[in-house]
Order: C-alpha cells, then sequence, then structure tokens
C-alpha cells in the first residue's frame, strides 16, 4: 500500500466493471437456447398430489431450463382408466408420475424403468374411521367392514396387516363399485382408505372428526409419486433428466412453502375443489413429502428394497439419486 | 536563442525542476508517512498479520526515501532527489507480495514513475523509460516466484481504515495545492480553506474510521454475545439429548422392571405378559404424567413391533424399518425430529435397547419428545436483548422452534437465510450478518448441530445491535461536526484578526495613495501586524512632514513666482506707461514714481550721463532725500563714484547690501535709510544713457531675479528714454519747420494782401460787394484775429459771430456774419458748421495762394527756361551778357540787373 492510496480501491472498481462486463454478456447464454417440450404423464387427474410439477410450470422453472413440460393426466377419466405406464413404455410420454404400485407391475420390463425421484417419503395411503368408531388401530379392524377402493392400496393394507401379526381376512373388506364416501359417513362401512390429502380432506371438509391409521405405521410404507423415466431416455436426454428433476423439485419446494399461493394454483388446475380443500391437503401433504430426514425426493436403498420385500436383485434397484443429488447440490 | 541565453535557460529548467521535485518529494513523503501511521492501529485492533507489519514498514520506508529525496532538491541536487525518489517508487511493488498482485495498482504505479520523471527529470528520460519497464518486469518477476504468503481478500478488507487514512491524507493535500495554487483568493479565504480542509477532512476521515472501527468493534461483541448465548443453548439441548437417553436408561435400570419387560417382550407366559402389561402401563403412565421429557414411551419387540404404548393407536404399529428401532437395538440413538403424520407434529424419537437379564437384546424402548422442550429452551431469554432470538431449523429449513416473529403455522415455515443455507449445506458454524426470516438485518450466529441434524440460530436485529453504538457514533459524528464547526468559527475568526488589520492597512494605503496623508493605520495589540501598522504609521508620518515642507516650499516657491508675475506684470505696466510718455522729464519723474510705488522701493533714482559722459547727473528721483539730491544737482563720476559710477562705468548692474565693504556706500545723508540698493546702467543700443538707482530699506532686498527684472525696466526705460529725446528733437525740428512754413505763409499773405488782394467781401441783401481796405475792422472781428478762436456777441438786437480764418495756425482774416435775435440764437451745430467752413476756406485761401505762387513760379521758371535758352542760343560772350542782363530784367520784372566780370583776386 502506498504511493497510490486507491489501488485497492480502483481493482476493485475495475474488478466490479469487469464483472459486470462478464454478467452482462454470461447473462443471455441459455435463456435463448429453443425450449425442448416434455410430456410427464400423470397417474391420475390433477390434484394435490402435483402441485409441485404445477409450480414448476407456474414459477417457470421448468423454461428456465429449456423445457416445456405438458402434463397429461391419467387415472380414472372420462375416457375411462388411463394406464400412466403405457405412454412411458410407448416413449409417448418420457416421465411418468407413478405410485409404487404402478412401477411395480412394470418393474419387470427390460430394461427397467428408472426412478429418478420418490416425492413421498410416506406413503399418503391411510385408512381412516370416525373418532367415535374406536377404531385406532389395525388391531381394532378386526371383524371391521373396511371400504378399499383401489387394489394398489389394497396390497398395502395387506402388507400392513400381515405385518401387525394380522391375516387380511381378519376384516370384512368391502367392495364399492361407486366409491361414494357417504357409505362411511352413514357408517355403512367402519373405516375407509384413501389418500391423507384427498379422502381425509375431504371427511374432515364434511366436518367429520377422524382416527387415522396409517398402513406406513405398519412397516408397510412405499415411496409414492415416482418420477419415472426409461432408462434409455435418461442416457440420451441427461441434461433434460436433470432439468425435469431440478425444476420439479424447486416447483416442490416452492408449493411446500408457499402452500396459499400453490392452493390458488391447484385451483386452475382443478377448480372443483374449494381453496380450504388444498390448503387443508398441502398441510398434510408436507410432513409426508418433506420429513425434514432427508431431501426432498430421496430414496434410501434399504428403505426401497425392503418396500420390494426382498424381490429385486441387489444390483440394479431401479432408482437413480443422481439427478437428485444434483439439485440439491445446486440448491 | 543566442548563445548567452542558453545556460540561462537551463538553470530556469533546473530551478523548476527542483521546485517539483521538492513537492513531489514532500507530497510522497506525507502520504507515505500517514499511510505507514495507519497502519498501527489496523495492527492491533483489526489484523494482527505479520503482512500489515511489513506494509508499514514499506511504506515507512517510501516516506524516508521521499524524505531523502526532499533534502537532496532542496540542497539542489536534483540528480539524488531524483534517485531517491525513483527507490521510494522502487519499494512500493513489494505490497504486491503482501497484499495481493494488483494491476490496477501496477499500472498505476509505471505511470507515476513515467509523470514524475517528466517533471522530475526531463533530460534524463529514458532513464526513467528503462526504470520503469525494470520495475515491471521486478513486480511480476516477484509475482511469480511469489516468495511470501499474501493476505487472503477478505483479509484486505481489514485495509480499509488504513485506505481512508492515506484516502484523507491525499485529499487534504490535494485540496491544500489547489489552495495554494489558487491565484485570485484573498489570504483570509485561502487562510479559511486551509484550516477547513486541515479539520474537515481529517474529522471526516477520523469519523469515519470511527464508525468502521465501532461497528467492527460493536459487531464483534454482538457476535460474542450471540455465540456465548448460542452455546448456552447448545449445552442446553446436549444436556436435555443426555436427560433424554438418561431417562429412558433409568426406566430400563430397574431390576423390577427388567423382569417385566423380558415377560412382556418375549412372551412365554401370557398371565406374565399381561400382568408386566399392567404393571409397565402404570410405571409410564406415571412416568408420563410426573415427567417433562416424553409425550409417549413405547415398546417395541425385537421385531420392531409395538408391542405397548402409551399411546393407545400406536398399539401395534411396526418399526422394523424404522431408523430409531434399528439405530436402538444398537444401543439407543436420538433421531432427528421428524413428522408424525398422525399428530402431524415433529417430535424426537429417542431409542435405548432393552436387554434381558443375560444382556441380550430383547427390544426396543422409545420415546417420542415433543420439540416443546426444545422450544422452551430456544425461547428461554437469558442473555438475550428485546429482539434477540435463537431457534432452530431442521436439515429441510423448516423451524423446529418459535421465532420471535410468529410465522404461519408452528413448524410448518421454511426459512431460507444465508446462514441457514451455510449451516445446513456446509454443516458448520459461523456469524454474519444478514436477512433474517421475517426481512430484517440481523446480526447471527449459526451453529449445526450434528447429533439433531438441525441448524441453531442465534439472532439479534443490527438496528438494536448497533443503537448504542449509533448513539454514541452519532455523538462522535456530532462532536466531529461540533469541532469542524468551531474550528470554522475560529479559524473564521483567527483569519478575521489576520485580514481585517490588513485590510484596514490596504485602506489606509489606498487612501493615502489617493492623497488623504491624514488617515492613521489602526493599531490593535502588538502582534506583527501591529508593528507593521505601527512602522506603517511611522511612514506616511514621514511622509505627511515630506510633504508638509514640500507645501511649504512650494507655497514659498509659488510666493516667489507670483512676485516674479508681479514684477514683471509692474515692468510690463511701466513699460506701457512709459511708452507712452514723450517728455523726458515727465517719464523719468513718472518711472521713479511708478517703481516706487509698484515695486516697493522707497528710492529710485534716475541718472543720465552728462554731454561729456563724465558724469551721471541725477535727473530724477521719487524721494524726499532725492528731491534734495536733484535740487543740489547730484551727479557721480561715471566708473569711479558708487554704485551707480560702478554700473555705469562697466555697463553692469551692480548690487550693493549693507554689510562688507558695500556698507560704505550706506552713508548718503539723503537716503539714510537705505540697507541696500541697486544700480542697473541704461543702454539703448550700443549708447548707455545713464543708470536707474533702486534703493531699498530691506537688507538683503536684491535677488538675482530682481536684478533681471531691474534690468529689463531699465532696458525699456533705456528705450524710452531714447525715443524721448528723439521725440523731442523730431518735435522741435518739426516745430522749428512749422514756425519757418507759417511766417512764409503769413508774409506771402502779407505780400499778397499789399500786392493789392482786397480787403475781403460782404453779402448781404444787396448782393456781394467787396470791401474796402478802408473800412475798419469791427471789435467782434478784432477780437477773433487776436484770440484765434470764434467769438459770439451780441450787439443790440443782433447777434454776432466771428470766426478766423487761419492758415497753419496764422491768422489771416475773419469770418463774420450776424443775425437778429427774433431769428433765433445760434445753435452749436450752427456754430461748429461755420467753423468748420471757416476752417475748409483758409485751406481753400491757402491751396489757391499756393496755386497762384506755383503759376508765378512755373512762369518765372519757364522765363529763366526761355533766358537761359536765349543765352544759350548765342555764342557770342558779349551777346549772351546782354541778353542776360535784359532777359533777367523782363523776366522778374526788376528794376535793374547787373552783370560784372570779374576775375578774383589771387591769395
Amino acid at each position: 500500500m502506498t504511493g497510490f492510496p486507491m489501488h485497492r480501491t480502483r481493482f476493485v472498481s475495475l474488478s466490479l466493471l469487469l464483472a459486470l462486463l462478464l454478467a452482462a454478456c454470461g447473462g443471455r447464454s441459455g435463456a435463448n437456447s429453443p425450449h425442448t417440450t416434455v410430456r410427464i404423464q400423470l397417474n391420475w387427474t390433477h390434484g394435490t398430489e402435483f402441485a409441485g410439477y404445477y409450480q414448476a410450470i407456474e414459477q417457470g422453472y421448468y423454461a428456465a431450463r429449456g423445457l416445456n413440460v405438458e402434463l397429461t393426466e391419467g387415472g380414472l377419466g372420462e375416457q375411462g382408466y388411463v394406464d400412466p405406464t403405457a405412454p412411458l413404455l410407448s416413449g409417448e410420454a418420457p416421465f411418468a408420475v407413478l405410485t409404487f404400485a404402478e412401477y411395480l407391475s412394470i418393474a419387470q420390463q427390460k430394461p427397467r424403468p428408472l426412478v429418478v425421484m420418490g416425492l413421498f417419503q410416506i406413503s399418503p395411503v391411510v385408512l381412516f374411521s370416525l373418532e367415535e368408531s374406536g377404531i385406532i388401530t389395525l388391531q381394532d379392524m378386526r371383524g371391521k367392514r373396511v371400504a378399499i377402493i383401489s387394489q394398489p392400496w389394497q396390497q398395502i393394507i395387506h402388507r400392513a396387516l400381515r405385518n401387525a401379526g394380522m391375516n387380511p381376512a381378519d376384516i370384512r373388506e368391502v367392495r364399492l363399485q361407486n366409491p361414494d364416501m357417504e357409505n362411511f359417513f352413514k357408517q355403512r362401512v367402519d373405516v375407509w382408505s384413501g389418500y391423507l390429502i384427498d379422502e381425509v380432506v375431504t371427511a374432515q371438509l364434511e366436518g367429520y372428526r377422524l382416527n387415522l391409521i396409517f398402513p406406513a405405521d405398519y412397516d408397510a410404507n412405499t415411496y409414492e409419486g415416482l418420477l419415472v423415466t426409461t432408462r434409455a431416455y435418461a442416457s440420451t436426454h441427461p441434461d433434460i433428466v436433470a432439468g425435469v428433476v431440478e425444476a420439479t423439485l424447486q416447483g416442490w419446494r416452492y408449493a411446500l412453502e408457499h402452500p396459499r399461493a400453490t392452493a390458488e394454483v391447484l385451483q386452475t388446475w382443478d377448480p372443483q375443489h374449494p381453496r380450504l380443500y388444498y390448503e387443508l391437503g398441502l398441510d398434510y401433504l408436507r410432513p409426508l413429502v418433506d420429513t425434514g430426514e432427508v431431501p426432498l425426493g430421496w430414496i434410501d436403498y434399504t428403505r426401497w428394497t425392503a418396500a420390494f420385500e426382498n424381490a429385486l436383485p441387489a444390483d440394479s434397484p431401479g432408482y437413480d439419486m443422481r439427478f437428485v443429488e444434483g439439485a440439491h447440490i445446486q440448491e | 536563442m543566442s548563445s548567452d541565453t542558453f545556460p540561462h535557460q537551463e538553470q530556469k529548467n533546473t530551478g523548476r525542476r527542483l521546485y517539483v521535485t521538492r513537492r513531489v518529494a514532500v507530497f510522497a513523503a506525507i502520504l507515505l508517512l500517514g499511510s505507514a501511521l495507519s497502519y498501527i492501529p489496523v495492527y492491533y485492533f483489526e489484523l494482527r498479520a505479520w503482512q500489515v507489519l511489513a506494509d508499514m514498514l514499506n511504506s515507512a520506508g517510501g516516506a524516508l526515501f521521499s524524505f531523502l529525496a526532499y533534502r537532496a532538491a532542496k540542497r539542489g541536487n536534483a540528480r539524488r532527489a531524483s534517485r531517491w525518489i525513483l527507490l521510494a517508487l522502487l519499494l512500493q511493488p513489494t505490497t504486491h507480495w503482501f497484499l495481493g498482485f494488483n494491476t490496477a495498482s501496477l499500472t498505476a504505479t509505471s505511470l507515476a514513475v513515467l509523470i514524475l520523471s517528466l517533471a522530475t527529470w526531463p533530460n534524463r528520460w529514458t532513464h526513467w523509460f528503462f526504470a520503469t519497464l525494470g520495475y515491471v518486469g521486478y513486480v511480476l518477476l516477484m509475482v511469480a516466484l511469489s516468495p511470501v504468503q499474501p493476505l487472503a481478500p477478505q483479509q484486505i478488507i481489514a485495509l480499509r481504515f488504513s485506505d481512508w487514512v492515506t484516502t484523507a491524507t491525499f485529499i487534504v493535500l490535494v485540496v491544500q495545492e489547489m489552495i495554494r495554487l489558487l491565484p485570485t483568493v484573498s489570504i483570509r479565504n485561502r487562510l479559511l480553506l486551509t484550516s477547513i480542509n486541515l479539520a474537515l477532512i481529517p474529522a471526516a476521515a477520523i469519523t469515519i474510521a470511527s464508525v468502521l472501527f465501532g461497528l467492527t468493534n460493536g459487531r464483534r461483541q454482538v457476535f460474542n454475545h450471540l455465540s456465548s448465548v448460542a452455546q448456552l443453548k447448545t449445552n442446553q439441548i446436549s444436556l436435555w439429548q443426555h436427560s433424554l437417553q438418561h431417562e429412558l436408561r433409568t426406566l430400563l435400570s430397574d431390576p423390577q422392571a427388567t423382569q417385566r419387560y423380558d415377560y412382556l417382550l418375549t412372551g412365554h407366559n401370557q398371565a406374565q405378559q399381561a400382568s408386566a402389561l399392567v404393571q409397565i402401563d402404570q410405571q409410564f403412565q406415571k412416568y408420563i404424567r410426573t415427567s417433562a421429557y416424553f409425550e409417549e414411551l413405547f415398546l417395541l419387540d425385537i421385531n420392531g413391533s409395538v408391542v405397548y404404548s402409551t399411546e393407545p393407536r400406536r398399539q401395534g404399529q411396526v418399526f422394523k424399518a424404522a431408523a430409531f428401532f434399528q439405530n436402538g437395538l444398537l444401543g439407543g440413538s436420538i433421531q432427528p425430529p421428524s413428522y408424525d403424520p398422525a399428530t402431524n407434529r415433529p417430535s424426537i424419537l429417542v431409542s435405548q435397547p432393552v436387554l434381558d437379564a443375560d444382556g441380550n437384546t430383547i427390544g426396543v424402548l422409545a420415546g417420542r419428545a415433543s420439540l416443546k422442550a426444545l422450544n422452551d429452551i430456544m425461547l428461554e431469554r437469558t442473555g438475550l436483548s428485546h429482539t434477540g432470538e435463537t431457534y432452530l431449523v431442521g436439515l429441510n429449513r423448516a423451524l423446529l422452534t418459535e421465532t420471535r416473529k410468529p410465522t404461519d403455522l408452528m413448524g410448518s415455515a421454511y426459512v431460507r437465510t444465508e446462514a441457514i443455507n451455510r449451516a445446513i449445506q456446509e454443516k458448520s458454524s459461523g456469524s454474519g450478518v444478514y436477512t433474517n426470516y421475517a426481512g430484517e438485518t440481523v446480526l447471527g450466529v449459526y451453529r449445526w448441530l450434528p447429533d439433531l441434524q438441525v441448524a441453531l440460530l442465534a439472532e439479534q436485529t443490527e438496528q438494536e445491535a448497533l443503537a448504542p453504538l449509533k448513539n454514541s457514533l452519532l455523538l462522535q459524528g456530532g462532536l466531529a461536526l461540533a469541532a469542524v464547526l468551531a474550528a470554522v468559527v475560529a479559524a473564521l475568526w483567527i483569519t478575521r484578526s489576520i485580514s481585517t488589520p490588513l485590510k484596514e492597512l490596504a485602506q489606509t494605503a489606498s487612501r493615502i495613495a489617493q492623497g488623504d496623508v491624514d488617515v492613521q493605520a489602526p493599531v490593535r495589540g502588538d502582534d506583527e501586524i501591529s508593528l507593521l501598522a505601527r512602522a506603517f504609521n511611522a511612514m506616511t508620518e514621514r511622509l505627511r512632514a515630506l510633504i508638509a515642507s514640500l507645501e511649504e516650499r512650494v507655497s514659498e516657491r509659488t510666493a516667489e513666482v507670483e512676485a516674479r508675475a508681479r514684477q514683471l506684470e509692474t515692468v510690463a505696466q511701466i513699460g506701457n506707461v512709459i511708452a507712452s510718455i514723450r517728455d523726458l522729464d515727465t517719464l523719468l519723474e513718472r518711472v521713479t514714481h511708478l517703481i516706487s510705488e509698484q515695486l516697493g522701493f522707497y528710492h529710485v533714482g534716475i541718472f543720465l550721463l552728462d554731454e561729456d559722459g563724465a558724469y551721471a547727473v541725477l535727473r530724477a528721483a521719487n524721494s524726499e532725500g532725492g528731491q534734495r539730491m536733484l535740487a543740489r544737482g547730484h551727479k557721480l563720476r561715471v566708473g569711479q563714484v558708487g554704485i551707480v559710477g560702478y554700473a555705469t562705468g562697466y555697463r553692469r548692474p551692480r548690487i550693493a547690501l549693507d554689510v562688507g565693504e558695500d556698507a560704505v556706500f550706506f552713508d548718503n545723508p539723503d537716503l539714510p535709510a537705505t540697507r541696500s540698493e541697486i544700480a542697473l546702467p541704461l543702454i539703448a543700443g550700443q549708447t548707455l544713457l545713464g543708470a536707474l538707482d533702486v534703493q531699498s530699506t530691506e537688507p538683503n532686498a536684491f535677488s538675482e531675479a530682481d536684478v533681471s527684472i531691474l534690468q529689463l525696466l531699465a532696458d525699456q526705460l533705456a528705450v524710452s528714454i531714447e525715443n524721448a529725446r528723439l521725440f523731442a528733437q523730431s518735435q522741435q525740428a518739426l516745430e522749428e519747420a512749422q514756425r519757418a512754413y507759417g511766417a512764409l505763409s503769413r508774409e506771402a499773405w502779407l505780400h499778397m494782401l499789399e500786392g493789392g488782394l482786397r480787403g475781403g467781401y460782404h453779402s448781404s441783401g444787396s448782393g456781394v460787394h467787396p470791401l474796402g481796405r478802408e473800412e475798419v475792422i469791427s471789435p467782434v472781428e478784432q477780437q477773433a484775429l487776436q484770440t484765434r478762436t470764434l467769438v459770439l456777441q451780441q450787439e443790440g438786437d443782433l447777434q454776432q459771430v466771428a470766426i478766423p480764418i487761419q492758415v497753419r495756425g496764422v491768422p489771416l482774416g475773419v469770418l463774420k456774419t450776424h443775425r437778429p435775435l427774433s431769428a433765433g440764437r445760434w445753435s452749436q451745430e450752427e456754430l461748429q458748421a461755420l467753423e468748420n467752413i471757416a476752417s475748409d476756406l483758409g485751406d481753400a485761401l491757402e491751396s489757391a495762394r499756393l496755386y497762384t505762387e506755383t503759376q508765378l513760379r512755373a512762369e518765372n521758371e519757364r522765363r529763366l527756361s526761355q533766358l537761359a535758352s536765349e543765352v544759350r542760343a548765342t555764342l557770342d560772350v558779349e551777346d549772351i551778357l546782354q541778353t542776360a542782363v535784359r532777359r533777367i530784367q523782363d523776366t522778374f520784372d526788376l528794376a535793374e540787373v547787373e552783370i560784372r566780370m570779374e576775375a578774383p583776386a589771387e591769395e
């Protein structure tokens, strides 16, 4: 320091100027590249469980990565049941959001479809009874009428029952042609099954107080809301896969941190429910997705393999967490 | 350019170069010294790094070399001065090793070397050029070799105090230089600007430095405090964690309980099992009621199935894959906070293995601790200020405990701040100033708690943390401002006290310059300016005296000049007067009186030479004594007696004073009062006429100037005397001629009258008829002839007028007329007309007579001519004689003519 007292200041100014120049030049890159349209096949109609995807679109996270994401509804639509795995396997949609059960149904495909993100750390599948029924454990359900709406859920419930030392026959399973919850409210069945963020919210909004029995608490937890792509696509379009995962996680983060805004967005995608429905749903969803123990979207090997009940070969777990890792490093 | 102006120019250039070098050197020395000194507080309060000391020494060395350059320049050794400056500059690059390479600094220093070279050593610019090149190479080489470890960029920030001081010094120097170079600013403003510059900029620099130090120290204090708080909380959490484990262990350590757990978990005997369940239930329920550690206790068998829980809904649940169970089997654990979907609350699961009597693990005892205890620990405000708070954030950025400003829902709010991100991503601890969850700027300390996998934040808003500091800084700033204002006021006062007397002095000087020499410069006190004012007043005193004496002399001279002018005027007047006097005696008489009266001399006498020129005879005098002398016929011998004799003898003026040998001149009894005398020769042409003698009662009355003037007068007088004499002579000649002509005319007229000219003519009602000679001349006519004037006489009722008819003053006749009174009296015009007629008549008669006479003379001439020609017509002598006798008789009608031829007798 010396003859020229401001040399550091000058240096800083110069660096600042250079930085500005670089920023001005560098800021443009990427933004101008043409958008790639990517279709994501959903496994159900629009709802709370896809909130992160909507926000990723809404907040422009996909667009920022040069992606134009199209979400295609699945499940029981007007054209009947849409199998979300079909477009994935056919290549129509490079991505599909699947339940664990749905993934399991295609897990034997060669090459095995690749799970790149597991949203729900705790399965949202829940059994619930009216509070006054006194049914608070699986054991309490012995001999009770239990409404099980879908087969994947039945598998989970059976597994939970087995884990609890029971036999699925211990309960009186009720198969309903029309899954109208009035049956539950009118106590035609004792226990209803569904998603915490959907059926439970609906019941609560109807004013019922419920006892919740999570199959997950009976060691029948599965990862749900799996984002699945094909291995071929992942190897040929790793950038797109990384972009989709990053943007989706970012969208989910946003959705969790801004439940009210997200509820509004959800209403635009599925206007048939009141806002409170979505707000409550997001409130329930949050601890299932973000337990605080692991990063968002994470799949733990032990838990993953346990879910398969050791049916999967160890050398090919069927999932790849590189993209989730990358996304969190970016965060 | 001529050869002899070259060394002069060279000398001038050297002088200027030395001056510039001196300025540059002193500038650099002060700047570098300021820089060096500023490192001391930096080292002691900010950054105890050897690089700081090294750079301080570097700056100090530069300052020393600059000082040596100044001294060399002062002693006139430009070359040595330049070398020292070069050395000072070459020392500076070491800063690159201590503080990291800096292109801007290198460029700036290189440019400085070149600019300095042009300013201080222009003739040797090549030296400088190569020196610059060498300098750049040297720096680059040393940077490449990187001999020492430079400061990290963030550490360099600590040097900003030094930057401020150096910058302030630089600004002060530049401003001072500018003030110095301002050509039109008054001393007062210059002093004022200097005072402000010297007060304001250092005050600003000190204030800024204080703020920087204060902020740094204040923050450091707050950080220290927050760290202590964070440590305290960490310890409390740790204690709580241990307590949780300890509680579980205590529950398990009871030997009876071990038995019960064994019955319950191994389930050999249903009755024992049921009994154990009841006992355990009682024990646990009691524990839950009395202890605040756990919300729920549950026992899991070796397969992870819940065999007992204080919460009925837990009964039968299976946690085979759950971490808390797995870790519990392995020896116990505390899980990070996680959500229990059933309660939708974060909680912490603590587990301990349940051992049978043989020490085999037969299950796991788990406790669900609510985060309430943690919340309480975090909300415990010991050591925290109003805005101080501590809270926990989970791995997922979710708030785990309450915050000062409530977020949406307890546990549901996510917080993402710089500190939280750092703590979670880097799993590290630290501190910083950042924006918190509520958007407030806070000073925060963060800690990563690895056991719980949570971040602990201890924060305090910057506003509150720095409020006392801000107050003190405000006070400090206020004091600095007040000091600056005081300095400005003092500067104003001092500069006023200096400039006002100077201005007054200047005004006094300017008034004196305008001629007002009576003004005095005000003198106050005993300072230098007062001394100057006193000296100035003494000077003006002298000036006044000088001017006064000058004025006196001028007035004396003026009086003299005026007197001289008056004398000259008098001389001119006298000249005019005497020029108009034709009579010599009158002239001399008047002159003596005029000179005496006009020039104030009591005696003036005029001597004229007698016919022989031997004596100067007093001809006129004004004084009584003079009159006596005149009467006595006073005369002095030319060239011998008295100063008049001298003046006439030597034709030179002579002054006699009443002293010395001249004193003898003043023994004239007729003029006893004479104290000084002057005699001036009267010379007309080459002729000495006499002398003008002037005497005064004043001693020493005649100066050389008087002599000149009186000589002038004397000369004029001489001319006038000469003129008067000539005039008298011509007058006399004229009179004689007139007299002669008048007599001739009278004789001619008498001759004519006698020769038969009638006595006159009379005109009346009866016509014109001649007057006979016999007619008696009337008394009126007689009177007119005798008086030679018009005579008006009344005789009876007749008014008679008689007017003499004169020719050249000689009365030849009378014009007489009369008229009765009834016809009115003669008017003056009529009488004048008659007089004119009489005069014209005289002239006409004279002309007629002269004509007649001329005709007669012509006739005679003709006759003589005829006679001469007749005489010359014959060549015979006898004829000639006869003809001549006859013709002469005839021609001139002579009675007798005789021509006798006779030769004169021989002498």
